[in-house]
C-alpha cells in the first residue's frame, strides 16, 4: 500500500466534500418527496374511503409507496454509480498508482472458460460481474473482478408446469495474474471433499475421474499431508506440477486457505496462475445513501476499502508471485 | 449332470481369478513403468544441468580469481557423473555432490559485484535456478511414484502377484545431509 487512509482522505478530500454534499441533497430530496407522496396519497385515501368507495380507497396509499419504492432505488443506483467513478477510482490509484480501476466491467467469460476451474460444471446461461481492476503489482500482472455465474435448470411438477430457477455456479472474486515460472500444461487445485469422507477409497474415485476423463490429466499426489487434505490436483504432467506445486508454494495456498476461509480452488493454465474465491460479500459498494453526513471522510470507512482492495490482491504476495529468480522474468 | 454344474462352477471360478490377476498384474506393470518413466524424468534434468555447467564455469572463471578450486571441482564431477558406468546409486551421490558445490558457487558469487551485475551471468543463473527447480520437481514426482509402487507390492491383495513377478521394493531419493541440517546454534557459541 502506498498512501494511507488519512493521506487518502486529505487528496481526496475536495471530491470527497462534493460527494457527500451532492449526497445530502438527493437524500434531502427524496425526503420531500416521501413526504408529499404520503400526504397526498393518504389525503386521497381518506377521501375515498369517507365516500364509500371501500378497498379502491387505498390505491392512492399504494401508488404513493410505490413512487416511494422507485424514487429510492434511482436514487441509491446514481449514488453507488457515483461513488464508483469519482471515488473508487482514486481510491484504487491511491492504494496503487500502477493499478486501473473499471467499475462495470469484469473478468470475459472467455477467461473463466480457459481457466478451467468450473469445467465440471454446466457452461453458463448467465454471466455477469463488476468492478474489474487491472494492473502490474510489483513484476506481477494481474487481473480481477467480481463475477456471477449462473445456469439454468428447470423442472416441472405434477401437473407438468414448468419452473425456471437459476443456479449459481460461482460467485465470488475472481483473480488471474501471470505466474512466475514457465509451464505448459494444466494443473487444477481443487477443493477436496471425496477424500475428507472417505479417506483412501475417495483418492481412488479421484484417480479414476481422471482416467474418465472427468478431470484432466492424471491425480496428483502430493507429500504436504495438509495440503492433500485441503485440495485434490490433477495436472496433465507430474513433473510439471511439482514444478509449480513446490514445497513452499503448498504452504503458502495452505495459509491462504485459512486466510480467505472460503473453499477456494485454483488453476495453472497458459503460465497464467487463475484463483476462484467463493464470496456472498459484495465488494467495493459505497456506504448506504442513508449513513451519517460525511461518512466518507472518516479515514476508517476508507481503511475498509483499502483493506477489501488488499485482500483481493493478496493472491500476488501470498503465492510469492514476484519472486523472479527463474527464467521467466 | 452334477459333474457338468461342478465343471463348469470351477471353469467360471478359475476364468474370474486369471481375470483378478491379470487385472492386479496390469496395474503393478503400470505402477513400474511410472517409477521409471519418473526416473527419466529426473534424468533428463540432470542432463540439462550437465548442459550447463561449461557454459558457466567459463563465465564465471574470467572474474572469480579465488575460486579455483571449487570450480574445479565442478568440473571434475561433472565429468564423472557422465561416466555411463556408474551405477545408480553412485551416479547420485556424483549428482548430489554437484549440487553442493554448486550452491557453493552461488555463494561466493557474492563477493563479486561485477560477475553479479553480469548480463549474461545472470541469465546462467536464472537458467541455474530453472534446472534446480525441476530437478527437485523431477525427484518429487518420482519419489511419489515409488512410494505408489511400493504401497502396491507390499499390500494385499497386490503382493501376492507381486511376488510371483519378483518386484522389489525401490528406494526414494533422501534429502541430502547438507539440506537438512539446520543449524546448531548452540554448538556455534561453544565454539
Amino acid at each position: 500500500m502506498n498512501t494511507s487512509p488519512v493521506q487518502a482522505v486529505h487528496e481526496l478530500e475536495p471530491v470527497l466534500r462534493e460527494i457527500e454534499h451532492e449526497r445530502t441533497q438527493q437524500v434531502a430530496l427524496f425526503a420531500q418527496i416521501a413526504l408529499w407522496s404520503i400526504v397526498i396519497g393518504g389525503l386521497l385515501t381518506i377521501l375515498l374511503v369517507s365516500f364509500g368507495f371501500g378497498a379502491i380507497g387505498l390505491a392512492p396509499l399504494g401508488i404513493a409507496l410505490l413512487v416511494i419504492a422507485a424514487s429510492y432505488s434511482a436514487k441509491a443506483q446514481a449514488w453507488r454509480k457515483s461513488f464508483k467513478w469519482r471515488v473508487m477510482k482514486h481510491l484504487v490509484k491511491q492504494f496503487n498508482p500502477s493499478l486501473k480501476y473499471y467499475p462495470e466491467r469484469y473478468i470475459p467469460l472467455h477467461e473463466y472458460q480457459i481457466s478451467l476451474l468450473f469445467h465440471n460444471s454446466p457452461e453458463p446461461d448467465r454471466y455477469t460481474g463488476e468492478d474489474l481492476i487491472e494492473g502490474t503489482v510489483g513484476k506481477t500482472h494481474v487481473r480481477l473482478s467480481e463475477i456471477h455465474a449462473q445456469y439454468r435448470q428447470e423442472t416441472y411438477d405434477s401437473r407438468g408446469r414448468r419452473y425456471t430457477h437459476w443456479v449459481t455456479i460461482f460467485r465470488g472474486l475472481f483473480i488471474s495474474a501471470d505466474f512466475h515460472k514457465h509451464f505448459h500444461g494444466v494443473t487444477l487445485v481443487l477443493p477436496d471433499t471425496e477424500q475428507a469422507l472417505l479417506g483412501g477409497f475417495g483418492q481412488w474415485l479421484q484417480s479414476l475421474s481422471a482416467k474418465l476423463g472427468i478431470q484432466p490429466g492424471e491425480l496428483v499426489k502430493l507429500e504436504d499431508p495438509e495440503f492433500e487434505r485441503m485440495f485434490k490436483v490433477f495436472s496433465t504432467d507430474q513433473i510439471e506440477a511439482r514444478y509449480i506445486l513446490t514445497p513452499s508454494l503448498m504452504q503458502r495456498i495452505v495459509e491462504f486457505r485459512k486466510k480467505t476461509n472460503a473453499p477456494i480452488r485454483l488453476s495453472f493454465v497458459a503460465s497464467r496462475v487463475f484463483v476462484a474465491i467463493p464470496s456472498y460479500h459484495n465488494y467495493f459498494e459505497p456506504p448506504s445513501l442513508f449513513a451519517p453526513a460525511n461518512k466518507l471522510l472518516e479515514p476508517a470507512t476508507i481503511q475498509q476499502y483499502f483493506e477489501e482492495l488488499q485482500f483481493a490482491l493478496a493472491v500476488v504476495d501470498e503465492l510469492n508471485l514476484n519472486t523472479r529468480i527463474w527464467t521467466k522474468r | 449332470m452334477e459333474l457338468i454344474t461342478g465343471l463348469t462352477c470351477l471353469g467360471v471360478g478359475a476364468l474370474g481369478l486369471a481375470i483378478i490377476y491379470a487385472l492386479l498384474y496390469n496395474s503393478l506393470v503400470s505402477k513400474k513403468n511410472q517409477v521409471e518413466y519418473a526416473y527419466s524424468g529426473v534424468d533428463v534434468q540432470l542432463k540439462k544441468r550437465h548442459d550447463l555447467i561449461p557454459n558457466l564455469v567459463a563465465t564465471v572463471k574470467q572474474y572469480m580469481q579465488h575460486e579455483r578450486e571449487l570450480l574445479e571441482r565442478i568440473t571434475e564431477l561433472r565429468s564423472r557423473a557422465l561416466n555411463p558406468n556408474l551405477s545408480d546409486a553412485e551416479r547420485m551421490q556424483v549428482e548430489n555432490a554437484l549440487t553442493a558445490a554448486l550452491r557453493n558457487l552461488m555463494i561466493a558469487v557474492e563477493n563479486y559485484p561485477q560477475l553479479r551485475a553480469n548480463e549474461n551471468f545472470m541469465h546462467l543463473q536464472a537458467s541455474l535456478n530453472e534446472i534446480e527447480e525441476q530437478i527437485a520437481a523431477a525427484r518429487r514426482a518420482y519419489n511419489a511414484a515409488v512410494t505408489d509402487y511400493n504401497n502396491a507390492i507390499e499390500m494385499f491383495p497386490t503382493n501376492l502377484v507381486a511376488a510371483t513377478m519378483g518386484l522389489q521394493r525401490r528406494a526414494v531419493f533422501e534429502a541430502e545431509e547438507s539440506e537438512r541440517a539446520t543449524p546448531n546454534v548452540a554448538k556455534l557459541f561453544q565454539q
